[in-house]
């Protein structure tokens, strides 16, 4: 089972978003280039149920020089991302995906670049 | 046949049905000092200004927690200004709810920015670097979600006090 932010990430790869794992899409880390960058990242998460089900948090962050390219693409993830349920990727049971906050604008990194942020809620198995 | 006192049983349930509401209105506020606690405690702090904006609101009572905080620095004046504008905003919508709701929260302007932020606190590979005259630059305490963290790590013990204080007694 690989960490949920890597699943995430190869699931965005194949969305025809324009992102590329190492290129533009990086697994918990921010790299300063290119400007347009889009992390995942693992967030707090909850125990395990008894059924075995895993309860995950995942937060994806986009960066992006232009406010309106950079909420459309925070956007689209969310959108593409949320709801998306009753599926195996790498062996993974993902029973749901679900935006738990809308695309938040959290305001600018020191060069001027915009910053977002939308959380997610992982059921898997 | 005729059914009497129906008139007292349907008021003793309502009657009821109230101090229910009462009390999980009570739970709900108990269940929220646990979660405002671990959420400042795990705040970076720099200023301690964010850990100073938390505040509770409740839909009965209003702020009941951060009505009147201190802020420091240059722009403490600004923080306290918006911390009463915001707080007096969210309690207008709290109050606004037919049931009883509590509503945690941070003012401090970069709350958000904080809280969003994987490389916040013990996180960023520069936390607790100082400057020369020794003033701290970056958090060497806390983390991001920390409001979110606290949430679901007191989420069971939030649902067993609301439960036990709604129990009818």
């Amino acid at each position: 089972m690989n960490p949920p932010s890597l699943d995430i990430a190869k699931l965005l790869e194949n969305a025809a978003l324009g992102l590329a794992l190492q290129s533009n899409l990086f697994v918990s880390r921010f790299p300063e280039s290119p400007q347009e960058v889009v992390a995942i990242y693992d967030s707090p998460s909850t125990a395990p149920d008894l059924h075995g089900y895993r309860y995950n948090g995942v937060n994806a962050q986009v960066r992006s020089i232009r406010y309106l390219d950079g909420w459309k693409l925070a956007n689209d993830i969310g959108l593409y991302l949320h709801t998306d349920y009753g599926h195996v990727f790498e062996n993974v049971y993902y029973t749901g995906i679900w935006m738990s906050t809308d695309v938040e604008p959290i305001g600018q990194d020191e060069n001027e670049r915009n910053l977002f942020s939308i959380n997610f809620e992982i059921q898997r198995r | 046949m005729k059914t009497e006192g129906l008139n007292k049983v349907l008021k003793n349930l309502n009657d009821e049905v109230e101090k229910i509401e009462g009390r999980t209105a009570k739970g709900l506020y108990r269940a929220s000092i646990p979660i405002r606690r671990e959420a400042q405690k795990n705040c970076p702090v720099i200023t301690a200004n964010l850990k100073s904006s938390a505040y509770v609101i409740t839909s009965w009572s209003g702020v009941v927690f951060g009505e009147n905080p201190s802020f420091e620095g240059e722009n403490a004046s600004q923080m306290k200004s918006n911390h009463q504008s915001k707080t007096n905003k969210a309690s207008g919508s709290v109050k606004a709810h037919k049931y009883p709701v509590v509503q945690i929260g941070f003012t401090a302007l970069y709350a958000a920015m904080v809280h969003e932020n994987p490389r916040a606190g013990r996180n960023h590979p520069k936390s607790g670097e100082r400057t020369k005259s020794g003033k701290l630059k970056y958090s060497e305490v806390g983390e991001w979600k920390f409001l979110e963290k606290a949430v679901k790590n007191n989420r069971n013990d939030v649902l067993k006090i609301i439960a036990e204080e709604a129990r009818i007694k």
